[in-house]
């Protein structure tokens, strides 16, 4: 788990604007990294590729997934899915 | 639903930064804004329209806020520079500006997409003029006069004539906007443009500007359509105040909207990363453009059930 959490703070880390990034599961990717929509979307893409995973399109809302907390629960859960088939 | 003003083209929010300033009802801002137009003799890439030229007789009448949209195509320098001086503390400017121009602006010397800011004052000395970008947090920039001749081609002056009354015949609004919407076009619109999506076989056929996903004319427009959306929302639920729960629920179902289309828009860019498995992605954002299409077209028998003849 620890590993697979490092893979998202790098992937995260890499695509913000901050120069010195703290990345906890309290942490706000828009209010707290000053992540634009853009920048969102191509996380979401980034993740995809790494994870091997696919957001739909109702899963796409920002207001929901901008808190690390919410979005590593639905990576996992993704994962998990995959994983069983 | 965030602060509107995250939720405005930049003409909008020139607009309600003037509302701002003198207290103006600024949900008028949004009486002409349910639009949709897919245009199929242009590539599918480009093939999304959205207009900057609204009206807002509303802001006219109830606000005595009173446009004057000028075009300054054959004026000489010396005309256009004495074009934008503020004639008095009332009058604001805001000029249109080509994005290629603008060098703040993201398609600065890329693309050419017309932007509205503010004039906030000419300085002859620095041949510049001073502007506020409210899309920029109301930072001042600075634009020379040599990029202000090259790239402005309309100007609009904006009259405080200080009448502002309260906004009580809701009925007329109401009648206004049933009036003016063509939800056969919107509705037919929103569902051409679904059916064409099915038939794109690549990344290439959906984004028109491959350098700079934000600069693709579909995602400024879907962008632009699911805020007017949220635009909406805010006008119905300023207007709801009074006693109808049905403006309440119009209002409701614009905001559902709304976050439809931006769902379909962060979706569309999502492919310019990742365009693999293409045919199922574009008939989810298919099926997604029809539930509203639907959507759209039960607030408008609900709008014409509230707007009394």
């Amino acid at each position: 788990m620890e590993c697979y959490m490092k893979k998202l703070f790098k992937i995260i880390t890499d695509l913000s604007d901050e120069p010195d990034v703290v990345i906890s599961e309290n942490t706000d990717l828009i209010t707290d990294l000053g992540y634009d929509s853009l920048q969102f979307v191509q996380l979401l893409s980034d993740i995809e590729e790494a994870y091997q995973i696919e957001f739909m399109i109702d899963e796409i809302e920002i207001e929901k997934l901008r808190s690390m907390n919410i979005l590593q629960n639905l990576i996992h859960q993704k994962v998990c899915e995959k994983a069983n088939g | 639903m965030d602060n509107i003003h995250t939720r405005m083209n930049c003409l909008q929010f020139c607009l309600y930064n003037i509302c701002l300033k003198y207290n103006l009802d600024d949900f008028l801002i949004f009486t002409d804004v349910w639009k949709f137009s897919h245009d199929e003799e242009q590539l599918l890439s480009r093939s999304l329209a959205i207009h900057l030229d609204d009206e807002h007789s509303f802001l006219r009448e109830y606000q005595g806020l009173v446009t004057e949209k000028i075009s300054i195509n054959n004026f000489n320098e010396f005309q256009m520079l004495n074009f934008v001086e503020k004639e008095s503390v009332e009058t604001e400017i805001l000029i249109c500006i080509d994005s290629y121009e603008c060098h703040w602006h993201r398609g600065f010397e890329k693309i050419h997409i017309p932007h509205y800011v503010q004039v906030i004052n000419i300085d002859y000395t620095k041949e510049i003029i001073i502007c506020n970008d409210p899309q920029l947090n109301f930072n001042e920039m600075e634009l020379p006069f040599t990029r202000y001749f090259y790239g402005c081609k309309t100007v609009r002056k904006i009259r405080n004539h200080f009448f502002k009354r309260k906004v009580t015949d809701i009925q007329r609004i109401l009648s206004h906007i049933q009036k003016t919407t063509n939800i056969q076009q919107i509705t037919g619109d929103i569902v051409s443009f679904a059916k064409r999506l099915l038939l794109m076989a690549t990344k290439e056929d959906l984004f028109d500007y491959m350098d700079d996903v934000y600069l693709c004319s579909n995602v400024r427009n879907l962008k632009f359509i699911a805020d007017s959306r949220y635009g909406l929302s805010y006008l119905f639920n300023n207007l709801g105040v009074t006693d109808d729960k049905r403006l309440i629920e119009i209002a409701k179902r614009f905001e559902l909207c709304g976050s439809l289309f931006e769902k379909i828009n962060h979706f569309y860019i999502k492919l310019y990363y990742r365009s693999s498995d293409l045919p199922m992605k574009l008939q989810s954002i298919y099926d997604v453009l029809i539930k509203i299409a639907d959507i759209e077209n039960d607030i408008f028998n609900t709008l014409s059930q509230v707007a009394q003849p």
